[in-house]
């Protein structure tokens, strides 16, 4: 009888010689950082706890002859750039770092997580769906387990959320889109690199700030300038969506709540029945006589409706980026091209203009053929064209690509055939 | 064109600098007859920013003497151990500059942020938003605003368009001067060598006017509070402000907030806070008034939770107590209960 560490291992040999196919085939798809030799390398090994770090290459070759001759689970490289990339981390010699964004559908609310994630209290074993408890509600233990799975509807809301970044940092803040590259993290989100001379030498504080742009820290809506209390009617001052900032993105995002919402939608932002009418009569005059300016003066409606709109706007708008990753300096980040340890998927690179029609579950595919596995348990997935699951112990024989995905996830080992 | 007059009023500037290079002027010469006036301005320059900032003012009676007074002064500074008092006296001349700067012209004002500071700024021209004249780009925008406390700076608050911030003429010098301020701060860093001989007797001088009282304040701990209860982070607030430095709006109201919610009084964190650079009397009054609840809202203010600080990058070093806790008061009540039983 096989136990439990034995298992382990066979997946992991079972997974690695599969990742290693892959990279004698695609080794010429793994795709280098700009100034390949001023970064460091970072790699996990399958066998577990070993990381390589403080790697360097010349050239992008020697970096896919390593990757093929390692097979490592996982490959990163450094946002930054350094004199010495090799030394230890104080003696490295920071010379710049690009601005980099991670959105992970871990950092989004969706309601679909209550479905598929789960986790459990390390220290008694109690468990729930969706995101683990501040504390646990049995043993009141801060520490927990957690199971994530990727879905559709996770990742589709991380690609509203990296378009919206996009905006931001090409309109905004007048980023060339040449300058921007977008990734596929292989898993659950979205990596958006900024690689321009001019934002290298920002330090932590910089950076900061433009985090805070992003998710709309510190907005204060007295200063916009928003209000106006001249006489009854209450308005939302001047602003306009042609406004640069985010005074144009809140005048956008009302304006598309006012032309979108119906009247259960107005009603869970919680606005009151009268300014609820207000809103509505607006829409009927507004599509009756092709008119889209008249919004600013809703009758009926006073300071503390158009506060809940703002809220609402601000929270629509605010892009869903992981703070700490853009405000290190000395980041480690996924390398393109590479395979993910968690799920056997493709790291890869996405031109900005195919984005909206991008599908990970097809396009990140990078194993073809057949594997016999046994499911302990995994929920139901789609992966290409094919629908999957629910499974609880039972043995498949499924499309690899899948099979790598649940061996990965650790909810599976391979079968001898 | 900067002019002569210019030179002398803003001796930071590189036309200035070009100009003291040429005249190769050694140190030793500070101390000969024709240079003595030199080395006279400089110790005033230094004696005003530290003992009565508003009084520091150009001379432009005779430009050169004024022109390579402040790169003395600079010189001078950096033999002078004492980081508080060094900000002291940067924030002085870069304030005592940009109150000049004001009153010049938008041109100027542009002219001075490109040549010295290699800014990309520009005039706005004919646009909706009058009070705006100027487009600065973010990246020299961000790059000085830290120091700010005042909401209205924030990138989020601004107009930010193709990269560019929407700035006014005053608005630009109040950010030169934290531009000054940073490059003083930088060439006054200590010198690790002796003085050399002819600069002896002006720095015991110089040494004399830091003991003055206003110069020098002896900083409280408030009473009651214990430093090395503090978490990781209240600590890292703590220690910065004690050595004089700045800390932003956020910053102080966790520190603030801190130190009200574990026993200080008004008038201990007020005490405190006096050995901060910026120090304001009326506006630090007037936070903490409102962070104890004693004004406005009547809400006693607690700091911000540990997930909110990591936001704001204020979460530094967590230790073992941290991984337990979601808030930076349990963190100081769990030690104080653990010191208890001791």
């Amino acid at each position: 009888m096989n136990s439990l560490k034995d298992f382990k291992k066979i997946t992991q040999t079972f997974i690695r010689s599969k990742f290693s196919e892959y990279y004698i085939k695609n080794k010429n798809n793994i795709l280098a950082p700009s100034s390949i030799e001023s970064r460091e390398f970072g790699f996990f090994l399958f066998a577990e706890n070993i990381v390589i770090r403080h790697k360097t290459f010349q050239k992008t070759s020697e970096l896919r002859n390593f990757i093929t001759n390692i097979v490592p689970s996982d490959v990163y490289h450094s946002a930054a750039y350094y004199n010495d990339p090799e030394a230890p981390m104080d003696k490295k010699g920071w010379k710049g770092s690009d601005l980099i964004f991670d959105i992970d559908a871990d950092h989004i609310e969706t309601e679909c997580k209550k479905k598929h994630d789960t986790w459990s209290c390390i220290d008694c074993k109690f468990s729930g769906l969706g995101k683990p408890p501040q504390s646990c509600s049995k043993c009141g233990g801060f520490k927990f387990n957690q199971s994530t799975w990727m879905c559709n509807h996770c990742l589709e809301k991380a690609k509203e959320e990296i378009l919206k970044l996009i905006d931001l940092i090409h309109l905004d803040f007048g980023i060339n889109l040449e300058n921007i590259r977008v990734n596929f993290s292989g898993h659950r989100g979205y990596h958006l690199h900024v690689d321009s001379q001019q934002i290298r030498n920002l330090d932590t504080e910089d950076r900061k700030e433009i985090v805070d742009y992003i998710v709309g820290t510190g907005l204060d809506t007295n200063l916009l300038d928003i209000w106006d209390t001249s006489g009854k009617i209450k308005s939302i001052g001047g602003l306009s969506p042609n406004d640069p900032g985010w005074r144009g993105r809140l005048a956008k995002r009302i304006i598309r709540i006012f032309s979108d919402s119906d009247k259960e939608t107005l009603k869970s932002i919680g606005l009151k029945p009268q300014a609820i009418d207000s809103i509505l009569k607006l829409q009927m005059y507004n599509s009756n006589t092709n008119q889209d300016t008249s919004w600013r003066m809703i009758k009926g409606t006073g300071k503390h409706t158009w506060n809940i709109l703002i809220q609402k706007a601000i929270a629509t708008e605010s892009v869903g980026i992981d703070t700490v990753v853009t405000t290190d300096i000395h980041r480690l980040i996924r390398v393109a091209g590479t395979l993910n340890g968690k799920t056997g998927l493709k790291a890869m690179k996405i031109e900005i203009e195919e984005l909206p029609e991008f599908n990970p579950f097809k396009q990140a595919i990078a194993f073809d053929g057949y594997e016999t596995i046994h499911i302990e348990e995994a929920p139901r997935f789609i992966l290409g064209d094919q629908e999957y699951g629910p499974y609880k112990n039972v043995n498949e024989k499924l499309p690899r690509s899948a099979a790598l995905l649940l061996l990965c996830k650790k909810r599976a080992y391979p079968v001898r055939n | 064109m900067i002019s002569e007059r210019d030179k002398a009023r803003y001796p930071f500037t590189t036309e200035s600098a070009d100009y003291v290079k040429k005249l190769r002027i050694e140190v030793a010469d500070l101390i000969t007859e024709p240079y003595k006036p030199i080395l006279k301005r400089a110790e005033e320059r230094i004696r005003l920013a530290l003992l009565k900032p508003d009084d520091l003012a150009p001379q432009e009676h005779d430009p050169s003497i004024e022109i390579l007074s402040f790169p003395t002064s600079i010189m001078l500074m950096a033999y002078i151990d004492n980081e508080n008092v060094k900000r002291r006296y940067a924030v002085a001349e870069s304030k005592g500059f940009s109150k000049k700067l004001k009153t010049e012209s938008l041109e100027k004002v542009i002219e001075i942020a490109q040549g010295t500071y290699y800014w990309n700024i520009k005039s706005k021209g004919q646009n909706l938003r009058e009070t705006y004249e100027i487009f600065l780009h973010f990246i020299d925008y961000i790059k000085n605003i830290k120091n700010m406390n005042d909401l209205k700076w924030k990138l989020t608050n601004r107009y930010l368009k193709d990269g560019y911030v929407e700035i006014t003429k005053n608005e630009a010098t109040r950010l030169i001067e934290e531009e000054i301020q940073r490059k003083i701060l930088k060439k006054t860093k200590n010198r690790k060598v002796e003085p050399p001989k002819a600069l002896k007797e002006i720095l015991e001088t110089i040494k004399l006017i830091t003991m003055e009282k206003t110069v020098f304040e002896t900083f409280d701990t408030p009473s009651g509070i214990k430093v090395e209860n503090m978490p990781p982070c209240i600590k890292k607030l703590f220690d910065s402000l004690s050595a004089g430095g700045r800390l932003s709006h956020l910053g102080r109201f966790t520190l603030t907030s801190f130190l009200v919610n574990t026993g200080a009084t008004e008038e201990d964190v007020m005490n405190f806070f006096k050995s901060a650079s910026d120090f304001d009397e009326n506006k630090t009054k007037y936070q903490i008034e409102h962070i104890s609840g004693r004004k406005g809202g009547k809400t006693k203010y607690k700091p911000p939770k540990c997930d909110t600080l990591k936001t704001h990058g204020l979460c530094f070093s967590p230790d073992e107590i941290c991984n337990r806790i979601v808030h930076p008061l349990t963190y100081y009540r769990l030690k104080m209960k653990a010191l208890k039983k001791k």
